[in-house]
């Protein structure tokens, strides 16, 4: 099974060597008589970063794309996801690259594909650990998991952790269409729509400073929102796809 | 009445650029028609200011400046509208074509690290 961890990152310079070197070490780690056959690629996209995060996720061992200007994560997710496929990925792992999750998680996101359990595995902070969570981020994560289960009729105990593994013929199946954030609800809309099997494990993640910076504003909420609602219109009417 | 003139010598003006547009096969046909019915629509009402109360009344307007206004208004949106949908598809295109030079870059990448 080759597995491709896909990491979009955008001005991460501070942390995408750890998390790259951290994530070898856990994949290297794991049992290969669980995990037959394991082989693996990490490969990071540069999302129009104007640091150094592109030689530093090099110099990590890396496989890194760059996006000439910014696109957003959704779109530097699609570039790794196609790069995957065209490599011939059986597994591909979404991940963020501000060190939010732990990348002993893995093993956990991935047994269920590998003992072919269900095509695609989300990870959950709130099965698992959110460590240092605001109640004002909660909150507004909790008002995305409502949303979720009306809007795409899903029902998961956390909609946008961005850990999740799917199979080679669940990722040709979403397409993702968002380049903005909005993508993990639309990942989850279309799990459901294509009547995907998927299974949620518990993972960490960890709130440090430096993530909460970078992390996403929750006046974005609404935005995300906006575009999947006009998403769908759009493509209902101008049928485009 | 030096405000009908000075619109009437701008609708002048901008029918005789939409003229050198089109000449110069910049803008095509369809779209210099629909620019030549508008300014012909723009030269009547400024000519004959009392003819938009007609047709106000007719639609159920009591003023004419008011039917201009309301006019305005859906042509901005509408306007909006269009300029909001070609952005879209502007910004998936800026997409498809970062994608495809980062695709492209890795593949190069790639086929140096096989022949070494």
């Amino acid at each position: 099974m080759f597995v491709c961890v896909v990491i979009p990152a955008f001005n991460e310079q501070t942390t995408i060597k750890d998390v790259v070197q951290n994530l070898t070490k856990s994949l290297m780690k794991l049992d290969r008589k669980q995990f037959l056959d394991l082989q693996f690629k990490i490969v990071v996209v540069d999302d129009g970063s104007v640091d150094q995060t592109g030689f530093k996720a090099q110099g990590a061992g890396a496989m890194v794309l760059r996006h000439c200007v910014n696109r957003g994560q959704g779109a530097a997710l699609v570039t790794g996801i196609n790069y995957s496929l065209a490599r011939g990925a059986d597994i591909i792992v979404h991940m963020d690259g501000d060190g939010q999750h732990d990348s002993e998680d893995l093993k956990i996101l991935l047994l269920p594909l590998f003992n072919k359990e269900c095509d695609v595995v989300l990870g959950s902070r709130f099965l698992g650990q959110a460590i240092n969570i605001n109640i004002t981020k909660f909150l507004v994560l909790k008002g995305g998991v409502l949303f979720t289960r009306i809007f795409s009729g899903i029902s998961v105990t956390d909609s946008h952790c961005g850990l999740r593994a799917l199979t080679r013929q669940a990722s040709l199946k979403i397409k993702i269409d968002q380049d903005g954030m909005a993508h993990a609800s639309e990942i989850l809309d279309k799990i459901q729509s294509n009547n995907l099997v998927f299974k949620e494990v518990p993972v960490t993640v960890r709130y440090t400073k430096y993530s909460k910076s970078k992390g996403q504003s929750i006046f974005n909420a609404y935005r995300i929102v906006w575009n999947l609602v006009w998403e769908k219109i759009y493509n209902k009417y101008c049928n485009r796809h | 009445m030096y405000i009908q003139i000075i619109l009437l010598l701008i609708a002048v003006f901008m029918l005789g650029k939409a003229w050198d547009k089109f000449k110069r096969k910049q803008i095509s046909q369809f779209s210099f028609g629909v620019w030549i019915i508008f300014y012909l629509i723009f030269v009547v009402v400024v000519a004959y200011p009392h003819s938009t109360t007609y047709i106000a009344h007719i639609v159920g307007i009591g003023r004419g400046a008011d039917l201009v206004m309301y006019a305005a208004f859906i042509l901005i949106f509408y306007t909006l509208f269009n300029i909001f949908i070609r952005l879209k598809e502007l910004d998936k295109n800026i997409t498809i074509i970062t994608r495809h030079l980062s695709l492209k870059d890795a593949e190069k990448h790639f086929d140096n690290h096989d022949q070494k």
